[in-house]
């Protein structure tokens, strides 16, 4: 991807994210940034249903969510935003964390 | 826990105060910056009202464009303030910068001199 | 003293959030039709709307936030535009129609056609935003407001059969004519819970600079200033069902509902009524357009206050100054009870929207921290949110075969 081209957080926020497979692993919900000297840098981009739900921190209906809702964890370099429409995995699926039910 | 900043949850949509706890707009949008081989910087939060609608449906910015040819008010840039100016992040954002060295009041000023300062008691209420 | 000041805001609230020509309209026309049978969904309405105001007021005493700002903050602005567009477009329809609630009591005392007096209507409106302060708004239509008890002395005056009143507060199914039955329900839920009373009174505790230890009181003044309203409302749907039922007086039209009081109180009833639904019209004209301005600003980040001046806040001031003049406007294409009617249909339409997102911001510890809601407060948002999406679904269909 080109070196100084500008990427905005709400665009790509709700982008579905597809594996070099070309399923689609869930949707961004979250980008975490981390300060770098004087700078933030995005660390992390989070992924799926329990990501929205983790931003959205629903509380006392936890128990009324089924346990096969989906939530990943991507590294800033297993992201690629080379297009800004289509954000891509760098890897496969099933290196990215999960985000853990609570 | 980690110490990681969630832009989305506690940045964008957040109500921004300049340095004197003015209201400077919300955070309608965040630029990033890529870089090769390193990760993207966050590099300043932007607040405009074609950005917040842009997020609505993409037609939208080219309509409000069109209401500002009519107002003969075309051409007014979005606020970017740069992220090292933000201080503080949560239910609100803080900035350190005077909001008046802004283009943020534009409408503001537009608005206060074009019709509010017209009216008797714009400016001279009972308050 | 000081709290006891702080009931204005619960008052006025309840006076042009709760009893506005919303639940005048629909409260006498439910009477006039289905005698006391209705006084349930008023009750229910009334419960939901305590519920709600409580957790708004709790917001704003804690976090300093308006319900618009934190379903901005929270929900993201995507989301947000749908309340928004929704309740900028029916509080419009909601202002005339309590413009021309003032515009038409003027009508009653004088005989001149209502339409005359909605210039005149409009800018005594405009003129006390523009110079006003919320202070002198909220304490002048507190006090004013407290005519409106006229209503609960007639209805006792008259000797209601209080056994059948009391059976009317247990829910029941309509004998006949179900379909209206309900569209009279479904209106007097979106009379009672308009979307509209939530942001104002949530803001209105911030113009009023309340804090943590305030929330004590908002309890009081919730449950007591939505109570006000209710009181009011039932003694009207009481009336209504005493003097216009028997004698087959359909409403449709305001002249027909000052039948309510003329019969106790003669001649003086006409000009009772007229001060009241004069007065908590001009109360509610002046809460909606207020919270046209309010919801704006907040949702896009400007500065606001009606204790600021105009120029201190021009988007502000020039939102709420078009908003009167587009009320105004509307009043001249349609006519104020059917405008009433149909935006408490479409109240009821945006109401889940604005209703479920406090399952999430009342759960928030950034912005109510130790002052969450506890479970069984969630599980009685949920129960309202059901009821708000329920209302929703069916508000139109029954808006157009009963209404």
């Amino acid at each position: 991807m080109a070196s100084g081209e500008e990427r905005r957080v709400e665009q790509l926020l709700g982008r579905c994210i597809v594996a070099p497979d070309g399923s689609v692993v869930g949707r961004i919900e979250e980008m975490r940034a981390v300060r770098e000297g004087r700078y933030f840098v995005v660390s992390e981009f989070h992924i799926g249903t329990r990501a929205l739900l983790e931003r959205i921190a629903v509380r006392h209906f936890g128990w009324a969510l089924p346990r096969r809702l989906h939530g990943y964890r991507a590294r800033w370099d297993q992201v690629d935003l080379t297009d800004p429409l289509l954000p891509r995995l760098r890897c496969e699926a099933h290196e990215l964390k999960k985000i853990a039910a609570k | 826990m980690d110490d990681a900043l969630p832009l989305v949850r506690d940045v964008l949509d957040k109500q921004i105060f300049d340095a004197h706890d003015e209201k400077l707009g919300k955070v309608d949008g965040i630029v990033l910056t890529l870089r090769a081989n390193r990760p993207p910087r966050v590099a300043a939060i932007e607040t405009d009202v074609k950005t917040a609608w842009g997020r609505v449906h993409p037609a939208l910015p080219r309509w409000i464009e069109r209401v500002q040819r009519w107002l003969h008010a075309e051409g007014i840039a979005p606020t970017r303030i740069p992220f090292e100016q933000v201080v503080r992040t949560g239910i609100d954002v803080q900035v350190d910068i005077d909001g008046k060295r802004t283009n943020a009041y534009v409408w503001e000023t537009w608005l206060k001199q074009r019709f509010v300062d017209r009216i008797p008691g714009g400016n001279r209420g009972v308050r | 003293m000081k709290n006891f000041v702080k009931i204005g805001l619960g008052v006025v609230t309840g006076i042009g959030g709760f009893l506005d020509v919303g639940a005048i309209a629909t409260t006498a026309l439910a009477g006039a039709a289905f005698g006391f049978q209705l006084l349930w969904v008023v009750l229910l309405g009334t419960g939901c709307v305590i519920l709600l105001t409580e957790m708004c007021g709790r917001l704003a005493a804690v976090s300093h936030h308006s319900l618009a700002d934190a379903i901005r903050e929270r929900l993201g602005f995507p989301y947000f535009s749908i309340p928004f567009v929704g309740e900028f477009l029916v509080d419009l329809l909601v202002l005339a129609a309590e413009i021309g609630g003032v515009a038409v009591a003027l009508h009653l005392v004088t005989g001149v056609s209502y339409l005359w007096f909605v210039p005149l209507c409009a800018l005594a409106v405009w003129g006390l935003l523009w110079l006003g302060t919320f202070t002198i708004i909220e304490r002048g239509v507190s006090i004013a407001g407290l005519i409106t008890l006229c209503f609960v002395v007639a209805a006792c005056w008259m000797h209601p059969p209080w056994a059948e009143v009391a059976r009317g507060v247990i829910p029941s199914l309509p004998s006949r004519d179900g379909v209206r039955y309900w569209f009279l329900a479904v209106s007097i839920l979106g009379a009672l819970i308009s979307p509209y009373l939530l942001n104002f009174y949530a803001t209105g505790a911030i113009e009023d600079k309340w804090t943590v230890k305030d929330i004590p009181v908002n309890r009081v003044i919730a449950t007591g200033g939505m109570s006000f309203g209710s009181v009011i409302a039932l003694a009207i749907l009481v009336l209504a069902a005493v003097v216009l039922g028997p004698r087959g007086i359909q409403v449709d039209s305001y002249e027909q509902a000052v039948f309510i009081l003329t019969r106790p109180f003669g001649r003086w009833g006409l000009y009772l009524f007229a001060a009241s639904l004069g007065i908590a019209c001009f109360g509610a004209a002046l809460q909606v357009s207020l919270n046209l301005a309010y919801v704006t600003a907040q949702g896009f980040g400007w500065n606001w206050s009606e204790n600021l001046k105009p120029h201190e806040d021009a988007r502000f001031a020039a939102v709420y100054t078009a908003a009167v003049l587009v009320g105004a406007a509307l009043l001249f294409v349609g006519d104020p009870l059917k405008l009433t009617t149909l935006s408490m249909a479409l109240n009821a339409v945006i109401a889940p929207f604005i209703v479920f997102p406090l399952l999430v911001i009342m759960n928030d510890r950034a912005y109510l921290r130790d002052h969450r809601n506890h479970a069984i407060g969630n599980v009685l948002v949920a129960g309202v949110v059901l009821i708000a999406f329920v209302v929703a679904v069916v508000a139109i269909p029954l808006e157009v075969l009963g209404g």
